[in-house]
């Protein structure tokens, strides 16, 4: 793919380029100019409208927020855009409703009934996470034209059937057998949860299209165990650590003479909250990790992506992003959001082997059938077109 | 002078464009391009401050205009008119208002539109549900809670009597009295939906021999212990606490559902908690009503109140601050004790 589309470009060399950029290689660092001042009464108003129709207005709320987030990101003298239809929001939320009430009562009634739920939700979720994507895609606009997902039917079942396992497996086989031993067994298959996130990124990233142009992943499943375990070290260790001060706490309580309970309720209060802080950290710490490696290993032909967040950084702002979100309640949020957006975009850099205006226009050279076969895609995402995302 | 950058919708190549609105038309001219579209065809995008202004074309092209001057020429020339809810959110007061209308319309969906809803889809689920419901909760208690009784029959034929004499004419279940040994759950009563009412050998117990009462006081007591359930299962309240609970747990997903999994579910828990409390009164009084109408005094319920409040002082609980515990009953399923015994006296006294 890559070397055909080198070709064309050569071919049909696409914008009068100078030409120092069509050989050299070309940093470019997209650019976040929104504020959270400004997205603030956005939002506001957005919740206020939804509440006051009972969440009807959210799927016309989510198409205003992406096109605030999208058309202020800019790259290379032009920006992002979403031109998403509310209307098949509005029905996959309305579907994720139904969905949910399903998967509430699953195990409430009888276990033929749960088998049959959570048949019906193995079989059509897969599916209908792929629409999403597509969905989010194909509503994506970059200089006027459309992204793109092609991951198939058969790789969506791959990667969301297991984590629908991981999560109703447990909880259907002690419906159907109570009290069975080798039930328990059945939760190891969370030692699997880190290779079903390796799979569902790689799922994600192999299969955008921009134009004609299909990206590439190099992802391993093996760097997402050590991901996982160092977060999970992270998390032990704060335990461990917050034991010993909880057992040196009690001995002092203990020969201070048990004055009064109050103190004892306070200590176990604080260190329950430490732990939970560093919790608060963990996650974002390995949600950056994963980020950075997964971005910085997609690609499309001629043009590669770097990532280089700063892991510390980001726990720290998504820590401070909580606590102020706690401290006004919930007013904080849109400011969050923008920080949060602005500082991934920032750590983010776009590499194009040839100068980016001529990767691009090469790019660009097969749009026509892309676009040939977006019209038939068209009226099937009009069919299957909707959001399961929030 | 290039104001503006033209895509084709073709290739992603940008071309410097310049624009021009002249006769009722915008002229795009740029580098091997001369473009002419009718206004009215063309299509401008919600303005954001910082971003540049979109045009869509109909032929499916698009500029992007960034310079602030040009995107205010542009809006003038298109005769642009921001929807309202633009206009809205532009201003600082009026998004500010947006919370005050904020909070009047939450309140009323949590307080009116929620409540009144469940109340009409409650009143459609048909009973036979109730029995399923029932049936479900009391295999779950009778496997983790539940031990068989160690009174005696003639006991528990004695209380059967007395829910034959509480029982309304016409009960809108069949009413079935088990009596069950719970250890863990101490003196206890529950209504399930089925008309199945339990009540505790630890509870029997506490009106026969916990307290001083003479054989009429223990038999008023009995009586509005159970009337109390009958009132839970006349009343349907676990039909309606399951279509209330269910409404606010979509309605907080809805609303809080990107946030997190913690914000989501705790506004329905709370306001299920409230709901409880509101029942419980309404039990009482299903209670109070069924008393006074055989004309025995409300007064010994009372005082087991007293007593299961005094056994319920015995936990941990008791150890803690004095602020702190009378703080708990509003986070309780249970109206305060105090409230509830108070109200007890009061129907015993203005007979």
């Amino acid at each position: 793919m890559h070397e055909l589309l080198e070709e064309q470009g050569e071919l049909h060399p696409g914008v009068e380029a100078p030409a120092e950029s069509r050989s050299a290689v070309e940093s470019l660092r997209p650019i976040f100019t929104g504020t959270g001042a400004e997205y603030f009464r956005i939002w506001l108003v957005n919740l206020t409208l939804t509440v006051a129709t009972l969440g009807i207005y959210s799927a016309w709320a989510k198409v205003r927020r992406l096109q605030y987030f999208d058309r202020n990101t800019h790259l290379a003298g032009a920006v992002l855009d979403f031109r998403g239809n509310p209307l098949a929001i509005l029905r996959g939320r309305l579907l994720a409703i139904v969905m949910l009430a399903m998967y509430q009562y699953a195990f409430g009634f009888s276990p033929q009934m749960a088998i049959a739920i959570v048949t019906a939700l193995g079989l059509a979720l897969p599916f209908l996470m792929r629409g999403a994507l597509r969905f989010r895609l194909q509503n994506t606009q970059y200089r006027g034209l459309r992204f793109d997902f092609n991951g198939g039917a058969g790789g969506a079942y791959l990667t969301f059937l297991p984590v629908l396992l991981v999560f109703v497996l447990p909880g259907l086989l002690v419906t159907l057998f109570p009290g069975e031993p080798f039930v328990f067994w059945s939760f190891l298959l969370y030692l699997l949860w880190p290779a079903f996130h390796a799979r569902l990124k790689s799922y994600q990233h192999r299969h955008v299209q921009f134009g004609a142009a299909r990206s590439q992943y190099a992802g391993s499943v093996w760097a997402f165990y050590r991901f996982y375990l160092t977060a999970f070290g992270l998390i032990l260790a704060v335990g461990v650590a917050c034991t010993l001060i909880g057992a040196v706490g009690a001995i002092v309580f203990k020969v201070a003479g048990g004055a009064n309970p109050l103190f004892g309720a306070i200590g176990i209060a604080a260190l329950v909250a430490l732990s939970y802080l560093a919790m608060l950290m963990t996650f974002p710490y390995m949600a950056a990790r994963v980020h950075n490696w997964v971005w910085s290993r997609t690609s499309f032909p001629g043009v590669t992506f770097h990532s280089d967040m700063s892991a510390r950084a980001f726990a720290r702002l998504q820590l401070v992003n909580v606590l102020l979100t706690l401290v006004t309640i919930g007013l904080y949020r849109p400011f969050a959001a923008v920080r949060i957006h602005r500082f991934k975009l920032a750590a983010l850099t776009v590499v194009a082997d040839t100068g980016f205006e001529q990767v691009i226009a090469a790019a660009a050279a097969g749009a026509p059938s892309a676009a040939g076969d977006g019209a038939a895609g068209d009226g099937a995402a009009d069919f299957f077109g909707f959001d399961l995302s929030w | 002078m290039n104001n503006a950058a033209y895509f084709d919708g073709h290739s992603a190549a940008l071309h410097p464009v310049q624009l021009e609105v002249r006769d009722g038309a915008l002229r795009i001219a740029g580098a091997a391009i001369a473009l002419v579209y009718e206004l009215g065809k063309l299509k401008l995008a919600e303005p954001f401050l910082h971003a540049p202004a979109v045009l869509y074309l109909p032929d499916g092209g698009r500029c992007e205009v960034s310079d602030p001057q040009a995107r205010a020429d542009l809006a003038a020339a298109l005769d642009y008119k921001p929807s309202l809810v633009m206009r809205w959110q532009r201003h600082w007061y009026a998004a500010l208002a947006a919370l005050v209308v904020l909070l009047g319309v939450g309140a009323f969906v949590w307080f009116y539109a929620i409540p009144r809803a469940a109340e009409e889809i409650a009143a459609r689920i048909p009973p036979s549900l109730d029995a399923q419901i029932g049936a479900s909760a009391l295999r779950g208690l009778e496997k983790k809670a539940f031990e068989p009784s160690r009174l005696s029959t003639q006991r528990i034929a004695q209380l059967e009597a007395v829910l034959a004499e509480v029982s309304p004419a016409a009960p809108r279940h069949p009413l079935r009295l088990l009596v069950r040994n719970a250890p863990a759950l101490g003196p206890n009563a529950l209504a399930l939906p089925d008309g199945t009412i339990v009540i505790t050998d630890q509870m029997v117990r506490g009106i026969y021999e916990g307290n001083e009462f003479t054989a009429e006081q223990m038999h008023a007591a009995l009586a509005g212990v159970l009337a109390h359930e009958v009132g839970h299962v006349q009343r349907r309240h676990s039909v309606r606490v399951l279509a209330r609970s269910s409404l606010t747990a979509a309605a907080s997903a809805t609303l809080f559902g990107d946030f997190s999994a913690v914000a989501a579910g705790l506004p329905a828990v709370l306001a299920n908690l409230h709901y409880s409390r509101a029942m419980e009164t309404e039990a009482d009084t299903y209670a109070i009503d069924t008393l006074r109408s055989k004309g025995w005094s409300t007064a010994p319920l009372a005082e087991l109140f007293v007593w299961l409040d005094s056994v319920n002082d015995a936990s941990p609980q008791k150890n803690m601050p004095k602020w702190m515990r009378q703080s708990l009953p509003y986070a309780s399923s249970h109206p305060a004790s105090a409230e509830r015994i108070a109200r007890l006296q009061a129907a015993a006294s203005n007979k």
